[in-house]
């Protein structure tokens, strides 16, 4: 029961990661059906980018003396903003010029970038793993009838939860968000009402970076490292969780996300931990196989 | 346009992207680095522009180029270049190495290795137009048949060819059975994610394929009491499975298998519509596809003498992609020239070992930008 | 067999979601005739040739072809190979290919002109023969619809008349027994569409059976002998042609009331 509630915690704790980088994947699938293989590199660079972020802050501010909460947002913040610079430039420089081209190229291209940007990084930071700049307020430990419960994952959950209510928010209430929703469900009549659809694109790789931007930097505070490589897997398995949700469906993604997270902890415990990692590319396959519309989606066609 | 807009013109396409590249790359790759890529860029964008230009030499020279390749594409070459010409690269390919050293001889080797996995993807790939993400498993598969059939029943190597062959295809029938009726999108995840499990399963399933270490003491094979060991007695044994390999596929392509593929690949619903079962010639491509890639496989656990799961991994997969896009999918000659490009060129570009991977990254992209249709176009017409 | 049918449709219906795209339809085709379909826009009559070919699933009703041959349930791929072969109203060519591989591809099925794979793998003179013997029927039937001089030029860089022109003599190198045309005169000017009628009376000389779906009724009456009139799904009159036309219930739903 202990073990069992201790995984469960554990796997919402990377399901919400998961469903923040799995809404990246899917408002891009929704708008342009590319699957951006290149996403999970946009949430390493957003994890560097954190870190880059508080090390420059750090040999600067024993003086300034940042709160821990202080620290968290403002890594938060260099993330989320690296990320969605890169994601931006990545759409304009690679993305749009093939918007007639065929399926193929696009996804040859989303390969393409997500290698350069694992290269890059690692041509800049090193190829070593890099320790995440720790602060003191999310090391601390909870232990409630033998589970326990670190301060870091109760701020993912509260982070991620917030991020994704400000984006509901945004995507319900705005004139914008409500122009990416339409577009992602009928990029044709979106065109035709005279949205310019460029810059609902452009916007929603922006957002959707900012957001994996945003769980790379909590992720670096989770686990205390990175690497230039961390992209690939988390890439791989947010995609899974978009899938699970029903790829296009925002709503889906998160609930994907948490799901997967589950899955996986659970697995890992009751089942095989040396196959963990295989069960996020046996539960996609399957899916696609069975549902490829998603666990709860009824099929668009 | 007047010299005002020229100017803002000008800082639109020449200074705003470099300095907001520079901006950008700066907290990833530090000062000088950042200013050298926005240097970079602006050269890019300038040779861009020059050759995109309406009447620029460059557009001119882009034509005769395509003319020229087209006119080949379309058999219009001196006769006696496209009868010889496969002769010609034969002699040179038996003759070359005598005159090489070994280090040489054994990127020459690897270079026909992955000649064989691209030609087999392209099979695939390009002549019916499914993409596979996950293939290098198919060549795992095949050399760790042959591996554990030589740990576990001492076969040698040309008993293991067929098996590991046939194993790879059987694998390959088990996963194209529910996937090939996915749309293009997902049928390349299920690839990807297919390959994965391939290679986590070779890491962890100790008792058959003693996980991370891989097995090691595989035999290289003899003939008629040869023993190939020698790198260049290796390299022959290659070429003459590369020599197979091309002139089976020759031969498919001109065939009605080949225009089944073709017809498929053009349009699946007049496909359909004429009377082809898409469905089953689709699950035939799927497995001699992998049936090559898993014969490759034996041939390359003997050279190696030794598999792990490490030579299997999804940027293995994305390699041998790139060879058959580069070189032109669907053409034969293109693929082949594809992957002696993308194994040679590095190899030539050793000092930069660092930047090698940025610089294959860039080339897909920019292959993809300007020339989908890879270096020597898609296969040529046969029928005209 | 005079008189036996070709194709028999029985109590066909098909919905789309609450619209009844077919309802209740039934037809008779006798063999040897020119059965043509008419009927205003969006009555069902490419609807009833998706669900002939097997490219739509029909909710109820049956459709025998040849006296026995059961279609429904069929996949495309196996209803051709009953030797059905059918033109699309808005093209189905391999555009990027040449028009003689687009011939060639549409003799890929044909019982007569086939090899093994030792053969192919070989290049054996059985293989030679057989691909010559195909080349140059291709280039007959293309010669016979006139567009013989084209055969090296990409399909999809041909005019539209030529494409239909193409869909056609595609059709005819598989040898079907039952030729299913959709609106094969649309969008053709007077001249092409004179070629049209030669070629489809050629087709007839063939002794293949032709279904035709058609709107324009003087084109029909040069060549049907059998007309079935469509109206939201329904089958409004049939007959001979001249009957036909002066049907009062045909004549409201084409003019409109
Ligand atoms: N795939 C489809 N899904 C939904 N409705 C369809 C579909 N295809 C045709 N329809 C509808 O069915 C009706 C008949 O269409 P169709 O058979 O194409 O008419 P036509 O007689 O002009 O060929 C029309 O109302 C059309 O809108
Ligand atoms: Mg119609």
């Amino acid at each position: 029961m202990r073990i069992l509630i201790q995984q469960i915690i554990n796997g919402l704790t990377t399901g919400s990661v998961y469903a923040l980088i799995a809404l990246g994947y899917t408002m891009v699938y929704g708008i342009i059906e590319l699957i951006n293989f290149a996403h999970g590199d946009i949430y390493m660079v957003g994890a560097y980018g954190g870190l880059i972020a508080l090390t420059l802050l750090g040999t600067m501010s024993t003086a300034l003396h940042l709160s821990g909460m202080g620290a968290l947002l403002v890594g938060l913040m260099a993330g989320m903003l690296l990320a969605a610079a890169y994601g931006f430039t990545v759409e304009k420089l690679a993305y749009r010029p093939l918007r007639k081209a065929s399926r193929l190229s696009l996804l040859i291209t989303a390969l393409g970038v997500s290698l350069f940007l694992e290269n890059f990084v690692m041509i800049g930071q090193g190829a070593s793993d890099k320790t995440y700049v720790s602060i003191g307020m999310l090391n601390r430990n909870f232990i409630v009838g033998g589970v326990s419960i670190t301060m870091s994952q109760i701020v993912i959950f509260i982070a991620a939860f917030a991020i994704m209510l400000g984006l509901d928010l945004f995507i319900n209430k705005t004139m914008t968000g409500r122009a990416m929703k339409a577009a992602s469900q009928d990029p044709v009549t979106v065109q035709l009402v005279g949205i310019n659809t460029d810059r609902i694109i452009s916007l929603t790789f922006v957002i959707g970076s900012a957001l994996a931007g945003a769980a790379g930097v909590l992720v670096g505070f989770y686990y205390g490292v990175i690497n230039f490589s961390i992209g690939y897997l988390a890439g791989m398995k947010a995609f899974t969780a978009a899938v699970l949700g029903g790829i296009g469906d925002i709503g889906g993604a998160m609930v994907g996300g948490l799901v997967l997270g589950l899955l996986e902890s659970l697995g890992a415990a009751y089942l095989s931990s040396e196959y963990k990692d295989a069960f996020a590319f046996i539960v996609l396959i399957l899916l696609l196989l069975i549902r490829p519309s998603g666990l709860f989606g009824s099929s668009r066609s | 346009m007047s010299a005002r807009a020229k100017v803002r013109a000008a800082l639109r396409s020449y200074i705003v992207p470099p300095l907001w590249m520079f901006a950008i790359a700066m907290p990833i790759m530090g000062l000088l680095k950042s200013m050298v890529s926005a240097g970079l860029l602006v050269a890019g964008l300038i040779l861009y522009r020059t050759l995109k230009g309406p009447k620029s030499i460059g557009a001119v020279r882009r034509g005769g180029y395509q003319e020229a390749v087209a006119r080949y594409m379309h058999g219009q070459l001196p006769g006696y270049l496209r009868r010889y010409g496969p002769a010609l690269v034969l002699a040179v390919s038996i003759v070359l190495p005598l005159f090489m050293n070994n280090y040489d001889i054994d990127v020459f080797t690897s270079a026909l290795f992955y000649t064989m996995l691209a030609l087999a993807l392209n099979l695939l790939v390009g002549n019916i137009g499914l993409l596979n993400l996950g293939y290098i498993a198919f060549y795992g598969i095949g050399a760790y048949t042959y591996a554990i059939l030589h740990a576990m029943l001492g076969l040698g190597f040309w008993d293991a060819v067929l098996p590991g062959g046939v194993m790879a295809a059987v694998v390959s029938l088990v996963i194209a059975i529910p996937t090939l009726r996915l749309k293009g999108d997902y049928l390349a995840i299920v690839t990807l994610g297919f390959g994965e499990i391939v290679r986590i399963v070779f890491n962890n399933w100790d008792s058959l394929t003693n996980g991370p270490n891989g097995i090691m003491g595989i035999p290289r094979p003899s003939l008629l009491g040869l023993q190939l060991s020698t790198g260049i007695r290796f390299f022959y044994l290659t070429l003459a499975f590369v020599i197979v390999e091309v002139y089976v596929l020759y031969r498919i392509d001109r065939s009605r298998l080949g225009r089944y593929a073709l017809a498929i690949n053009e349009n699946e619903q007049a496909s359909e519509m004429v009377g082809i079962n898409t469905y089953r010639v689709k699950a035939i491509y799927f497995m001699l596809s992998a049936f090559f890639g898993g014969v490759a496989g034996v041939l390359f656990a003997s050279k190696q003498m030794f598999v792990s799961p490490d030579s299997f991994t999804f940027i293995e997969s994305v390699y041998v992609l790139a060879m058959v896009i580069l070189g032109g999918m669907g053409n034969i000659a293109g693929v082949i020239a594809g992957a002696f490009t993308l194994v040679v060129l590095p190899e030539m570009l050793r000092e930069f070992v660092l930047y090698r991977m940025l610089i294959f990254a860039l080339l897909l992209i920019t292959m993809m930008l300007f020339r989908p249709e890879g270096l020597l176009g898609r296969r040529a017409y046969h029928d005209r | 067999m005079i008189g036996s049918s070709i194709l028999s449709i029985s109590n066909l219906s098909l919905m789309f979601g609450g619209l009844k795209a077919l309802d209740s339809v039934d037809i008779d085709m006798k063999k040897g005739e020119v059965l043509c379909i008419i009927g205003p826009n969006g009555a069902g009559k490419t609807t009833l040739f998706n669900c002939i070919t097997g490219f739509l699933r029909p909710t109820s009703g049956n459709i025998v072809y040849d006296g026995g041959t059961e279609l429904t349930g069929k996949k495309p791929y196996q209803i051709a190979g009953c030797g059905i072969y059918r033109s699309f109203q808005n093209l189905a060519l391999f555009n990027q290919l040449s028009v003689l591989e687009n011939m060639l591809i549409g003799g890929l099925k044909r019982k007569d002109l086939s090899y093994g794979i030792l053969d192919a793998m070989l290049a054996t003179p059985t293989f030679k023969s057989v691909e010559a013997r195909l080349r140059q029927e291709a280039l007959e039937i293309l010669r016979f619809t006139g567009i013989v001089e084209k055969s090296g030029r990409k399909a999809g860089e041909l005019s539209y008349g030529e494409r239909k022109l193409l869909e056609l003599a595609r059709g005819l190198i598989t040898k079907p027994k039952l030729f299913l045309l959709d609106e094969p005169a649309a969008g053709l000017n007077p001249t092409e569409k004179a070629e049209l009628v030669t070629v489809i009376r050629r087709i007839r000389e063939q002794e293949i059976n032709v279904v035709l779906i058609e709107h324009d009724m003087r084109f029909v009456s040069d060549i049907a002998n059998w007309i079935v009139v469509l109206d939201y799904g329904k089958k409004l009159a049939e007959g001979l042609p001249d009957d036909v036309k002066k049907n009062r219930a045909v004549i409201e739903a084409y003019l409109g009331t």
